[in-house]
């Protein structure tokens, strides 16, 4: 996948100016740069999320699937029927939320979840979604080491062939998930490494 | 904790051995039935009813009115705001005629019902009209209120039709949906009866409360009152316990 963007603001302030975002097909592409500096924008244009820019998206996802920096889970209903809004397969829900050391807090409605919990329930909830290109915004925000290296493990098991895109303040979990691309952004250029 | 809530429910009831002593004082200081009967004379009156047939037959002829004018607004009020909701058009359309109605008067509702509709069915039309408004406007004002990000995440992730549903807006629209009920129970019983009072349909509580006034039968209209209001109280803790259970297995 290959983003051209001429143009990209967001409100008043310029984030993007004929950048140029290259993602190879089956890699695990990190995006790193400090806050504000348009990372989650990026991943939106290049999800098919945010049209709203002037440029161009060759060989973009047909199918792509992201998670979210907010874990956007349904509050009111229990972990299971969070992951059964996307899925039939019972089982294999059971079998990821157990993965991610959830496996007794299938009942629990998300309320009572703490944030690192919700974080896992969002995971598990990608995890269960066909798709050619993952989008990660922030996976491992409020998770633990250990934790962290049981989620990523599990990505990139359930992501042979699928593109991983993520996002990252921190250039330790490079590694974590093999990244073998990495976009950098500064506040105010763009580049590709 | 448990003493609390149980000196709670004996203040709740002094409350009301109070009024009882209130009502039979004034009763006793006016000294006549049928300006004030007292309230052991209504309990005698409401004792000596109920092995009548005619009392069972009324109330379920009005029950099962108001049950049916509840049940199908509650059905088209929530339908016409999930439309409302997706087409803006609808809304539009939809708004005129939910403002007039809510403006409108029972009595004036009543009366032009009565035009069209024959006195045997008018407590449906009338209960209907005044729950769905009420059910129209929380479902829709609740379907608003659904979390954007978490309809833009239902995209993404391709939750469509009954799971959208099921998962996304029941979930999100549980209290809307329990305060309108809550709301517009009370609602359709009092204007339901009230309409049977003015279109007085053969053999309806309306029709009751009526002959009590016109025969000067003060204990038979506090009776039918009694009555009216242990009916009420009653339908609306039972469709809110339905409607709870229904909800709570929507959000397991």
């Amino acid at each position: 996948m290959r983003a051209f963007i001429e143009e990209k603001r967001f409100g008043s302030k310029l984030l993007f100016s004929n950048s140029c975002f290259d993602v190879p097909a089956l890699s695990r592409t990190a995006i790193l740069g400090p806050s504000g500096c348009g990372k989650t924008t990026l991943m939106r244009i290049l999800s098919g999320l945010d049209h709203d820019f002037a440029g161009r998206i060759d060989d973009g996802p047909v199918n792509p699937i992201v998670l979210f920096q907010e874990d956007r889970l349904s509050e009111r209903i229990s972990v299971l029927s969070n992951l059964l809004a996307v899925t039939d397969d019972k089982e294999k829900a059971r079998e990821i939320l157990s993965a991610l050391d959830l496996g007794s807090e299938e009942k629990s409605h998300i309320h009572e979840l703490s944030g690192g919990m919700r974080r896992r329930v969002a995971i598990a909830r990608v995890l269960l979604l066909d798709c050619d290109y993952l989008f990660l915004d922030e996976p491992f925000r409020g998770l633990d080491d250990e934790i962290r290296r049981k989620a990523a493990s599990l990505i990139l098991q359930y992501s042979e062939n699928r593109t991983i895109v993520f996002i990252t303040h921190d250039e330790d979990e490079f590694p974590l998930l093999c990244a073998d691309n990495v976009i950098k952004l500064s506040l105010n250029t763009a580049e590709t490494d | 904790m448990a003493s609390t809530i149980q000196g709670n429910k004996l203040w709740k009831a002094g409350a009301i051995v109070f009024w009882l002593l209130v009502w039979e004082i004034a009763s006793l200081a006016i000294g006549e039935e049928l300006f004030l009967p007292s309230p052991s004379s209504v309990v005698f009156r409401l004792v000596s009813l109920i092995p009548e047939a005619e009392f069972w037959t009324s109330i379920l002829f009005t029950l099962e009115r108001i049950l049916i004018g509840f049940l199908l607004a509650l059905l088209s009020a929530s339908v016409a705001s999930g439309l409302s909701y997706r087409f803006r058009i609808v809304e539009i359309l939809l708004d005129p005629a939910i403002r007039i109605i809510r403006a409108t008067p029972v009595a004036s509702i009543v009366i032009l019902v009565l035009v069209w509709v024959r006195s045997r069915n008018l407590s449906v039309v009338i209960s209907f009209l005044m729950v769905f408004p009420i059910i129209y406007t929380n479902v829709l004002e609740g379907l608003k209120s659904t979390d954007k990000d978490l309809l833009e995440a239902a995209a993404v992730y391709r939750i469509k039709g009954l799971k959208k549903l099921r998962y996304i807006y029941i979930p999100s629209l549980s209290s809307y949906i329990q305060s309108a009920i809550s709301i517009s129970l009370g609602l359709a019983w009092k204007s339901g009866i009230a309409a049977e009072v003015i279109g007085l349909p053969d053999g309806s509580i309306g029709e009751r409360v009526y002959e009590a006034k016109i025969y000067l039968s003060t204990p038979d209209l506090f009776a039918w009152t009694i009555v009216i209001i242990i009916l009420a109280f009653l339908f609306e803790h039972f469709f809110l316990f339905v409607s709870g259970r229904f909800l709570k297995e929507c959000e397991r």
